[in-house]
């Protein structure tokens, strides 16, 4: 699973591509609770989760298939699919929740920002400024990534341009790579394909032999059953039955590593606590990168009042409800939500308006353009109920 | 005679304080569940979906409007009284139809204005009202607390009168759009309506403002009917709730 290791600053960097889905933090705390010598472990599952999440709404029949299942439970909420997933949802959520308050309570980490940022000769607590503006917009998917970036600018001088098949995080990353190379100064910014970009490759070459042979080889049967398990591969759900059900397992499945890997992450959050009590000194390259995770999670918080953070994450968790939703539908939802989220970083990023002119607001999410599109929105749609004349008068 | 409220307002606060922003988070919650329904992925979805975005919404907006607190409430007024001004070509256009088919039993000039007097008439109950509660405080309480029990009743009779107004106004839409979404609506706008202001500047500049945001609305609402026609229906029918 090693693809990429890097030799930056005497260190060794190893960016593993880890297709279990939802946030690399979660590797990322494993790694520091076991304490693996010799590096840090940057586990790139969040990346990979949104666009499996895609690759599994693409079988046709599935929502279907989904539905049948669901009519064929009964009403009970506790059993029905859609009241699963929206507990599912909520544990997570509860997870994310306690994530932001551990973090905070754990460090202090402005200082060590600004230090890190004196040390590298960069404004870095302006830069995390910008990426905590630009988390806020395109995706909860890649909410922690542009962080692991800033961190390595300054452990390495070294920007990582990552790569995945998601739009939006396409966006953000090249966002945050200009973002990076301007004003943080990086002298090298690296590309990365990782996750399932490399699956899609893959797929795409599977899929040429699939049309000229008729049907998938044997060394494709077997690395279904493999990958399947490892959550990796529904990209194989469009070319035959056979990997249809495969695939259709791995949706459940899914769901499944989801609810584990929430166990994982709140086992982890507990013990990096832990850890950190018993030492508070402990000062490793992945602590420092953890205390600057912190300090991007406080200066949001520093900035935005707790009823917008649990606001953005409602909303966000809203949105990423296990659910029956087209491919083409929710592309149309990341790009419009990229969209505001582009208007929110190039605002803050390139022309920063509030720098120059104090009496200018700063906005803090994307969610303040929200509201008036929302409020026309409304108008907009009553205006033309209002006249629809033809109807009897009521 | 509409200077009258807006002295009113100016001299009395509205209160309780929180009345207003809670109003402004039942009618965000309310009004983005509506508007969710509307949208074809969260249709059809289970509720809690849209209950938890709806939910998040409005927490998001609260910070919004204690930082914006004037452009918050001139976007939300402003847009009510934008829709007033097309409420306005309605009422005109529910002539027209009442006076062509004033034979036909149910629909007709009667029945037009039996819907309209009940709706001013409740109107008229809930502004009855709450002058009666304002005098009854007045007598029976102390004189130190006559000031506060007025100011009660005056922001009773202003939130009362302004959701059976709105409501009254966009009834019409009920169908088209979910009954959560006009509700929601309407309770959002008595919100920002109740939120004091503070100063008779922001108050008589919200004001000629209002005048303008009705104009637009009207001639909006004049300019689509005369341009479209009987068109707006297949268009009404093509956003609304299937």
């Amino acid at each position: 699973m090693v693809v990429v290791e890097a030799n930056v600053r005497g260190g060794i960097f190893v960016i593993v591509p880890y297709c279990v889905p939802d946030m690399g933090l979660v590797g990322f705390l494993a790694s520091e609770t076991v304490g693996l010598p010799n590096g840090f472990w940057l586990i790139v599952g969040g990346l990979a989760h949104g666009a499996t999440h895609i690759e599994g709404e693409r079988y046709e029949g599935f929502e279907d298939e989904l539905a049948a299942t669901a009519e064929q439970l009964n009403s009970n909420p506790f059993t029905s699919k859609q009241s699963s997933a929206a507990f599912g949802s909520i544990v997570d959520l509860v997870a994310y929740v306690l994530l932001v308050v551990v973090y905070v309570a754990v460090f202090s980490p402005r200082e060590i920002f600004a230090e890190l940022g004196e040390f590298a000769g960069v404004d870095l607590l302006s830069v995390v400024q910008y990426s905590t503006v630009s988390q806020l917009g395109p995706a909860q998917h890649v909410v922690y990534f542009p962080v692991y970036a800033v961190s390595l600018v300054v452990l390495g001088r070294l920007a990582f341009l990552f790569v995945v098949p998601i739009v939006s995080a396409v966006v953000n990353s090249v966002i945050f790579g200009l973002v990076a190379k301007v004003a943080a100064n990086a002298p090298l910014v690296v590309v990365v394909p990782v996750g399932t970009t490399l699956y899609a490759l893959h797929r795409g070459e599977r899929h040429l032999r699939f049309v000229l042979a008729g049907r998938p080889s044997r060394y494709e049967l077997h690395t279904t059953r493999v990958k399947a398990w490892l959550g990796a591969d529904a990209s194989l759900s469009d070319i035959g039955d056979y990997v249809a059900e495969r695939s259709t397992a791995w949706t459940r499945r899914l769901r499944y590593l989801s609810h584990v890997e929430t166990v994982v992450l709140l086992v982890g959050i507990a013990g990096l606590s832990v850890r950190l009590r018993h030492d508070p000194g402990l000062a490793t390259p992945v602590v420092a990168l953890a205390r600057a995770v912190a300090g991007e999670t406080s200066l949001a918080l520093e900035r935005i009042p707790l009823p917008t953070v649990v606001g953005v994450l409602l909303v966000f968790h809203g949105r990423s409800f296990v659910d029956t939703t087209s491919l083409g539908t929710r592309l149309q939802d990341r790009l419009f939500i990229t969209g505001i989220g582009l208007v929110s970083v190039g605002m803050a990023a390139v022309v920063n308006p509030s720098r120059y002119f104090d009496w200018l607001p700063t906005v803090w999410t994307v969610f303040d353009y929200l509201i008036a599109v929302y409020v026309l929105i409304v108008a907009a749609n009553l205006t033309v109920h209002l006249l629809d004349h033809a109807t009897e008068v009521r | 005679m509409q200077a009258l409220p807006l002295l009113l307002s100016w001299v009395l606060d509205f209160v309780p304080v929180w009345l207003s922003p809670t109003l402004l988070f039942v009618g965000g919650v309310t009004l983005v569940y509506g508007l969710l329904q509307l949208h074809e992925t969260y249709h059809g979805c289970h509720p809690l979906r849209r209950l938890v975005m709806g939910t998040g919404f409005a927490l998001v907006y609260l910070p919004f409007h204690r930082r914006f607190s004037f452009v918050s409430v001139l976007l939300l007024a402003l847009t009510a009284k934008y829709l007033e001004g097309v409420a306005a070509v309605r009422f005109y256009q529910k002539l027209l139809y009442a006076a062509k088919n004033r034979g036909t039993k149910g629909n007709g000039l009667h029945s037009f204005v039996r819907t309209r007097v009940t709706f001013k008439l409740l109107g008229v109950l809930v502004t009855v009202v709450a002058v009666w509660a304002a005098i009854y405080y007045l007598l029976a309480h102390d004189a130190t607390t006559v000031g506060y029990d007025l100011a009660v009743g005056w922001t009773v009779a202003t939130a009362g009168g302004s959701i059976v107004g709105l409501t009254y106004k966009l009834q019409g839409t009920v169908g088209k759009v979910p009954r959560s979404l006009v509700v929601g609506f309407a309770v959002t706008i008595t919100g920002a309506e109740l939120h004091n202001l503070g100063t008779l500047r922001a108050d008589l500049l919200l004001f000629g403002l209002s005048g303008i945001a009705y104009a637009g609305g009207y001639l909006v609402a004049v300019g689509l009917w005369y341009r479209y026609g009987s068109d707006l229906q297949a268009l009404s029918n093509a956003i609304s709730v299937a």
